[in-house]
């Protein structure tokens, strides 16, 4: 691996494993600098991650936060990731409900799962090739579940859900992006 | 065999490794304040080498946690971006008096007992 999949691999794993937006830039800082005093040095990134680089992404996650406060942390982003879908399904449809119906949620639950699995192997890939890659696995599995288990809706999620979804996710949404607005100041600088 | 015998051998300096590594990561910070490339170096230079130099990076965060550490952001001596030092706070001096108090009375005692005794032919005496 290149000190940039190195770097790419740990962001995503600390991502998905509750480290706040602030912490994160920190260690990457500081691993981005080791990887580049240890290159000088003529040592490879894998002298450094050692030969699974998440697990050394995991080890250094626990010790930075916590379980239980990465856990809180990623379950009300998750309610806020919810939030946002249920949100933009109903005003693109500009409708007050949104009927779910086994193939859409086979689609939405394929897609954050290769989504998830990818980044956290080999780290994000931009948005654009993300959802391609979770496009490519999450379409067929939801024209199959449509074709097996039919269109008929397994429930209707109101519009009003999605406030209370988004709600517990808002401050640590609002705190990682106020991380990066101070972060890019100091980058410029 | 002999692959055997080296395996346990390095998972036998892996655990004692893993029991000092924080004595010497405070030791090194006593020293002077340091960055996590320079411990990597040091504990090399050291003899200690590190089955990957990132490994002290959890450990130091914990010391971090526990007010053992504190760290701050300076510029990097060979240039380049600011480096994240580590310096001792005084919880972390009296830890590391503890720690070299415990590792001499440990050490002690194990280092007579490997030295002291000497290897059996494996024959029973009567």
């Amino acid at each position: 691996m290149t000190n940039a999949q190195i770097l790419a691999a740990c962001r995503s794993n600390w991502e998905y494993r509750g480290i706040d937006d602030a912490s994160m830039r920190e260690m990457l800082d500081e691993l981005s600098a080791h990887l580049e005093d240890a290159e000088a040095a003529g040592r490879t990134g894998q002298d450094v991650v050692g030969h699974d680089v998440r697990t050394f992404a995991a080890a250094w996650a626990r010790a930075r936060a916590p379980l239980p406060r990465r856990l809180l942390r990623m379950a009300c982003l998750g309610s806020f990731v919810l939030g946002c879908l249920l949100l933009l399904a109903c005003l693109s449809r500009w409708t007050t409900e949104t009927a779910l119906t086994p193939g859409k949620i086979a689609f939405w639950v394929v897609l954050g799962v290769a989504t998830v699995v990818w980044e956290l192997r080999r780290g994000s890939l931009g948005m654009l090739r993300s959802w391609a890659i979770g496009l490519c696995a999450a379409l067929p599995v939801a024209l199959l579940t449509g074709r097996l288990a039919g269109e008929a809706p397994v429930f209707t999620a109101p519009l009003w859900v999605a406030p209370l979804l988004l709600l517990p996710g808002l401050p640590y949404a609002f705190a990682d992006v106020r991380a990066r607005r101070n972060a890019a100041p100091a980058v410029q600088a | 065999m002999t692959k055997g015998r080296q395996t346990t051998g390095d998972q036998r300096r892996s655990q004692l490794l893993r029991g000092v590594l924080d004595l010497c990561l405070l030791s090194l910070i006593a020293e002077r304040p340091r960055y996590g490339f320079e411990f990597a170096e040091a504990l090399a230079a050291g003899g200690l080498e590190l089955v990957s130099d990132g490994s002290i990076y959890p450990l130091l965060t914990r010391m971090e946690r526990a007010g053992l550490i504190s760290s701050y952001r300076a510029p990097s001596p060979t240039g380049g971006a600011p480096r994240k030092y580590y310096r001792l706070t005084e919880a972390g001096q009296a830890e590391l008096g503890r720690g070299r108090a415990d590792w001499h009375a440990f050490a002690g005692p194990v280092g007579r007992i490997l030295t002291a005794t000497t290897p059996s032919t494996g024959e029973t005496m009567p």
